[in-house]
């Protein structure tokens, strides 16, 4: 696996930020499902590509980076969650954690090319399009 | 060895009893929303943990564990699903057992990630039950905690 790889850490850390600053101006307009789809789909995918690029770069270190993985999850369901509701917060909490169990399996299971990193990537930042987008039209 | 994960697991069981104690305790202050996240979190959480423990307790009889996880997962969420309606049942139950069958998928890798393709691990397995047992306790903990705080908001 090459070594550049490590420069999707500061992309998705980035475009969560870009996210979370975007949705913060509007959460007064958004209703607790959107919240709710909006809570769940930020935990998964932060805690699925940290999952996925850590087991990678680092392959004897299986532990720390479930522990990472699980904290970076939850942490990121706990701050979009915040935004709108307890309930949400609960939820976005629980979706990171199974998730951030879930993701050192699959990058390790998967770890060949780099292709698939590539679509993992695509995927988990079209998805927070999508969610700038809903947040636009409410 | 075996004295730590037995405590880790009765611990986390009385997390759970307790749990399920307080959640019944005030039920008629549900509304359907609440219901449905309570069950959700409940579930998946106490579902993961029980089948995490017990697979680190049992880690050579693979499939008689996997089917007794699976039916553990189910019988916790249909106990805290059952407390108000029918959606929060099916939440419940599937989401019981997704943790159940989760849980033992992550004990399996644990214990030998040979079967991902990974190589083998600097440390000793004593050094890995020691940190799973732990982590297992700390997202229980994390998790009841946050669950209880939900009536003061």
């Amino acid at each position: 696996m090459p070594e550049w790889i490590i420069l999707f850490y500061p992309l998705n850390f980035f475009s969560a930020y870009i996210l979370y600053i975007y949705i913060y101006n509007r959460r007064k307009q958004i209703g607790f499902h959107l919240g709710m789809n909006i809570a769940m789909v930020a935990a998964g995918g932060m805690a699925l590509g940290t999952g996925i690029i850590s087991i990678n770069l680092y392959p004897l270190y299986f532990l720390e980076t479930t522990l990472f993985a699980v904290v970076i999850g939850s942490i990121t369901g706990i701050l979009f969650g915040n935004l709108f509701d307890y309930q949400t917060l609960l939820t976005g909490y629980i979706n990171g954690l199974m998730m951030g169990i879930m993701a050192p399996m699959v990058g390790a299971a998967a770890s060949e090319g780099i292709l698939f990193l590539i679509m993992i990537e695509v995927f988990i930042i079209s998805c927070f399009f999508i969610l700038a987008s809903s947040a636009y039209k409410s | 060895m075996h004295i730590i994960l037995i405590s880790t697991t009765f611990i986390n069981l009385t997390f759970g009893v307790w749990l399920y104690y307080v959640l019944n305790k005030s039920r008629v202050l549900y509304n359907d929303r609440f219901g449905f996240t309570a069950t959700f979190s409940a579930s998946s959480t106490l579902g993961l943990i029980a089948a995490l423990n017990l697979f680190l307790l049992f880690p050579d009889h693979f499939e008689i564990l996997g089917m007794i996880n699976l039916l553990l997962g189910i019988c916790i969420g249909w106990l805290f699903g059952s407390m108000l309606n029918a959606q929060s049942l099916i939440a419940g139950i599937y989401n019981g057992g997704i943790g159940g069958i989760m849980g033992t998928m992550a004990g399996a890798v644990i214990m030998n990630p040979a079967i991902c393709g990974l190589p083998a691990t600097a440390l000793t397995e004593q050094q890995i039950i020691i940190f799973f047992a732990l982590l297992s306790i700390c997202i229980q903990g994390i998790s009841a905690i946050l669950l209880i705080f939900s009536f003061r908001a």
